[in-house]
């Protein structure tokens, strides 16, 4: 017996509770440690997954007293022809797409500079990163009052440089672009820290062999960097598509959704019918639908990438 | 050593802490001896600021209960307030609210009646509503009961810059919505806005620039909101009157500051103290601190300009016990305490504008130290009648406000016609109105 087999066959006897044959009292000690985070899980994160579900199909709006009648497929048969619905969702799709490309290419650009090790670039890279470590709601109201079209810093600077002052949430494109603007400002550093760390983790010989062969750095982008990094860039892009879906904080504060609607992602419409109206049933419903949503995004990201492919390759032995 | 060391400090560790729970409970109990605690709901406003610290200290030294007042901002209040109250939560005794929220809690049940309690303890020290404007009063009594008290009294104000006024001299304020809209023109330049219109703003749209222009249109009682009537059907447009309305905000669009989709209150009062837009129409409480700045004394506050009847809506906050409050009976005194004035004229002292005590209004010299309170001085002069904010009645009138916002926004922007703005502005208030 080689030593994998007779390892194998101790973890095997280890399992069924017997060693050396004989039985053995069951050991709880496995069971005893685990069980406090599957209690845990269980309470915080199962039961009231099922119970919004359960609230879905009721009437239920503690703001009016009423308590929850059970009405079936009737919230979700109101959300399909919720036309408000389907315009937030889109527009979540079109944020979403939007952030994660402009924020990616952003990103990649940054960490190609910031990979080459030249004076400061340490220092410059830590000023990089704060806008991801500023709670979202700061990041919110401190570009609510840069972009104010009276006393805003941004407006004046733009004045510097002779252009007039802009309503930057004041019409239906700018406040999407806005919104645009400050999420990618937010999240460019998150993607541009794991794509750094892929590059700095890729070996230098198939750079080097390019150079001798005298391949452009052009070439040698697209042609070995980028495909080299696409694992980490698939891993950092589904993240942020995850997480720009469902974008909240930021948007609200600077534009609550508006003007008329323009920036009234999913997110901005849910908590409007959850926490402004209570309309509890019809919000789970609503939530339901937007985690549908979400999946339907992030299942096809991660076969139009091949994503699983990425994560199931082994080591090389 | 070392773990001799380490057993006695997990020892002492655990002692210092049974001590400490100890002491805390006999604090708290000594504190209920000595005259209990109160925990207030409050907003963070400028009267609300002062309820949680000048009043709050003046009725402790008065009586030894502690008063403890935790700011909330706007913005989340509602929302604290039903998820609190709606589970049936203790924490709070008194509830501080916008008035258009105050008939949730008191539908369902949330808010005590101030004669149950006295009928409860009959030596309970009375109330002084006297004291008090009366129309303040409209949103906590709901028939022969009274809910809790008004903290501040609010109106939509005219809000305008006298020096850009005589600069394009203009010597009469206006008193109608065709002046309003020729003042516009005539203001109106490259550097300054004619008027703002906050198109970004629920409540400053839906309640002030809306309101303002229809609650002129129709004839009204003061227990009237001109939205719904008593049996909670919309009426806002039965005569055409919120078409109209909506016409008479379109027409000012190109008067308006770039932008000024994106306007709340917060930027309304902006452009209006950088002098940057010239006249607009927002709500007294929201106004506060308008004066602050280089340009002190250079703004006129009157009644907004109205149609076929002087008729001003008045709103504000107000404070309710919490019917599941332990400390029910001392929520009670403290409301009581209040009634008779000397909290309300902290309030005054503290900055607040939107007064609700009769005598602070009364005062000769009031106008001097708050200028905006000419609007109420002007409730005379106009022979203005009061009449109530929109949806009050409604237990939902948060829900119809943004249906109304909504379709006012698409009427103005010119989305829908304003015809079809209003139609289906009734038509889904009326689906969530509740009977």
């Amino acid at each position: 017996m080689d030593v994998r087999a007779s390892v194998d066959s101790a973890a095997g006897a280890a399992l069924s509770g017997q060693v050396g044959g004989s039985p053995k009292r069951r050991d709880w000690t496995p069971t005893v440690l685990l069980a406090p985070a599957v209690i845990y899980m269980t309470v915080v994160g199962f039961y009231p997954l099922v119970y919004s579900i359960y609230i879905s199909l009721t009437d239920y709006n503690p703001a009016q007293g009423q308590l929850g009648a059970f009405i079936g497929w009737d919230n979700y048969a109101n959300a399909v022809s919720d036309a408000q619905l389907w315009h937030s969702l889109m527009l979540m799709g079109l944020f979403t797409l939007l952030t994660v490309s402009l924020s990616l290419v952003l990103a990649i650009l940054l960490a190609l500079l910031f990979n080459k090790q030249l004076p400061g670039f340490l220092l410059l890279r830590t000023i990089v990163l704060i806008p991801m470590l500023v709670t979202p709601i700061a990041v919110g109201i401190i570009w609510r009052i840069m972009m104010n079209p009276g006393h805003g810093m941004l407006n004046f600077l733009l004045g510097f440089l002779g252009i007039d002052p802009q309503p930057w949430f004041g019409s239906r494109s700018a406040a999407f672009a806005s919104v645009l603007l400050v999420d990618v400002w937010e999240w460019t550093p998150f993607l541009f820290i794991i794509i750094l760390a892929g590059l700095r983790g890729l070996p230098t010989s198939p750079f080097e062999a390019a150079a001798i062969d005298g391949a452009s750095s052009l070439r040698i982008f697209f042609n070995i960097t980028l495909p080299m990094l696409r694992p980490v860039i698939i891993i950092a892009a589904l993240l942020r598509i995850i997480d720009a879906a469902r974008t909240y904080d930021t948007v609200f504060i600077i534009t609550r959704g508006g003007p008329d609607f323009a920036t009234d992602l999913a997110s901005i419409y849910l908590q409007r019918v959850n926490f402004q109206f209570f309309n509890l049933g019809y919000g789970s419903a609503l939530s339901w639908i937007m985690l549908l949503a979400i999946l339907i995004v992030v299942l096809f990201f991660v076969r139009w990438s091949g994503f699983l492919g990425i994560v199931s390759e082994k080591e090389p032995a | 050593m070392h773990g001799s060391f380490s057993s006695i400090s997990r020892r002492g560790f655990l002692k210092s802490t049974a001590a400490l729970a100890a002491l805390s409970a006999l604090r708290g109990r000594y504190a209920q001896a000595a005259g209990g605690s109160l925990n207030i709901l409050n907003c963070n406003v400028q009267w609300s600021t002062a309820l949680g610290g000048s009043v709050a200290k003046a009725y402790t030294d008065k009586t030894g209960v502690s008063v403890v007042g935790e700011p909330t901002p706007y913005d989340s209040l509602y929302q604290k307030i039903l998820v609190e109250l709606s589970q049936g939560s203790t924490t709070y005794d008194l509830v501080t609210t916008d008035e258009l929220w105050m008939r949730q809690p008191i539908n369902n049940g949330w808010a005590a009646s101030l004669e149950d309690i006295k009928a409860k303890n009959p030596a309970l020290p009375d109330m002084h509503y006297d004291n008090l404007v009366p129309q303040s009063l409209l949103y906590t009594n709901v028939g022969d009961k009274h809910f809790g008290l008004p903290m501040t009294m609010s109106t939509p104000v005219f809000i305008y810059r006298k020096d850009l006024f005589e600069k394009a001299g203009i010597d009469k304020v206006p008193t109608t919505w065709e002046e309003y809209l020729a003042a516009a023109k005539k203001l109106h330049s490259p550097e300054t806005a004619g008027t703002i219109l906050l198109g970004a703003g629920q409540d400053a749209f839906a309640s002030g620039d809306f309101h303002s222009r229809l609650q002129g249109m129709t004839k009204l009682k003061s227990t009237d909101d001109g939205f719904m009537n008593d049996d909670n059907e919309p009426i806002f447009n039965s005569e055409g009157q919120g078409e109209r309305a909506l016409e008479l905000m379109k027409e000012l669009v190109p008067y308006c500051p770039k932008g000024w989709e994106g306007f709340d209150y917060p930027e309304g009062s902006s452009a209006i103290q950088q002098g940057t837009a010239a006249m607009m129409i927002t709500w007294s409480d929201v106004s506060v601190g308008i004066e602050d700045g280089p340009h002190k004394g250079k703004f006129g506050y009157t009644v907004t300009p109205t149609d076929k009847y002087q008729q001003q809506a008045v709103g504000g906050f107000g404070i309710f016990i919490n019917s599941k409050s332990e400390n029910i009976e001392e929520a009670y005194k403290f409301l009581s305490w209040m009634s008779e004035g000397e909290g309300y004229e902290l309030f005054r002292k503290g900055g607040e504008s939107s007064l609700c005590l009769q005598r602070d209004i009364d005062l000769p010299d009031i106008t001097q130290q708050i200028p905006m309170l000419q609007v109420f001085k002007d409730f005379k002069t106009h022979n203005s009648s009061p009449i109530s904010i929109q949806f009050y009645r409604m237990t939902n009138g948060v829900e119809a406000q943004r249906i109304l916002y909504e379709e006012v926004v698409a009427g103005v922007l010119g989305r829908k016609s304003s015809k079809q703005a209003m139609q289906d502005a009734e038509d889904r208030i009326r689906k969530i109105a509740k009977k």
